[in-house]
């Protein structure tokens, strides 16, 4: 970061790039966020019942993973705009902690109770999670 | 009583002052609007794959649209309610805003879309997968227009005589 000098970052010298890109990271987090909420919905035994919360995951987990990658390629993209503000701000602190803590979560104990099928805590600490993390994105902007 | 006296009385009124004002109440607004995108905008991503034929092909598409349906109603009241506290509490620099203006024409567009395809889609138990899979093209469409549309909303600059303007409707 020494040498780096964030005013050469094509996101910044352009008119378009940087929102398309946010608009990417927004979309994604909504594929992954949402296909985890159909999940945590099912442990509560709402939403699509016609399938085990276990086979609701299989059948959406591609697509979990595809809205992860994207949404996390997308935050580091804009991530390097702006470098030093981002390491400083207390909220980005807090989300990369919640974004840390979400994915261990996520692929373990909340894949555990997907599971066994049952699980109704492990879906509201999901959901409580995963809202967390928005929270904390907006207020990067705000604190 | 043009339009810019009315979105400027939008904005003066005491409850857009407040949010406008308050450190705390506007991000908590705006973090509602995107958590409501986040989870209920991903289950009309996940409704419209379903449609599309390319998952839960096995769950008869009766029972992803109806069983979804409870959220999907509130996450949308949910954005729509923060959505326009947001747009009200400034709703002098919204109204003019070419963006603004395209998103709550795709938002409109949504309305239309969701009665055409009721009878077709939304209101069966199996519709054709033809029907099916154009009436997810146009939401997903739809959907990613208004997304878009709502983030490039900040990215305006604007006309510089709006403010001369908007001051002398309001006189």
């Amino acid at each position: 970061m020494l040498a780096y000098d964030p005013a050469t970052n094509p996101l910044n010298n352009n008119e378009w790039m940087f929102p398309l890109t946010e608009c990417i990271h927004i979309a994604s987090m909504a594929m992954c966020i949402g296909t985890i909420t159909a999940v945590d919905l099912r442990l509560l035994g709402t939403g699509i019942t016609g399938k085990s919360a276990g086979d609701l995951a299989r059948a959406t987990s591609i697509w979990t993973l595809v809205g992860f990658v994207l949404v996390i390629l997308t935050g580091m993209i804009i991530f390097t705009t702006d470098p030093v503000m981002y390491l400083n701000n207390v909220s980005f602190q807090f989300k990369m902690g919640l974004l840390l803590t979400g994915l261990v979560f996520h692929y373990t104990l909340h894949q555990k109770a997907v599971r066994s099928g049952r699980g109704a805590a492990v879906a509201v600490v999901s959901l409580v999670l995963w809202a967390s993390l928005v929270f904390s994105a907006i207020f990067i902007a705000f604190v | 009583m043009d339009f810019a006296a009315i979105f400027h009385a939008i904005q003066m009124s005491g409850w857009a002052t407040e949010l406008r004002e308050s450190a705390l109440a506007y991000p908590i607004v705006m973090s509602m609007h995107l958590t409501a995108i986040a989870l209920f905008g991903g289950l009309i991503l996940l409704t419209n794959l379903r449609l599309l034929g390319v998952l839960l092909r096995d769950v008869p598409v009766v029972n992803v649209v109806g069983g979804l349906r409870p959220w999907k109603r509130l996450g949308f009241v949910v954005m729509v309610t923060c959505g326009l506290l947001l747009a009200g509490s400034k709703a002098e620099q919204y109204y003019p805003n070419p963006y603004f203006q395209v998103k709550m024409l795709l938002l409109a567009s949504v309305g239309v879309h969701a009665l055409v395809f009721r009878k077709s889609v939304y209101g069966r138990t199996e519709p054709s997968a033809g029907n099916a899979r154009l009436a997810a093209c146009i939401s997903l469409v739809l959907w990613l227009g208004i997304l878009s549309m709502g983030r490039w909303i900040a990215y305006y600059e604007g006309d510089r005589n709006q403010p001369a303007r908007i001051a002398e409707a309001a006189r």
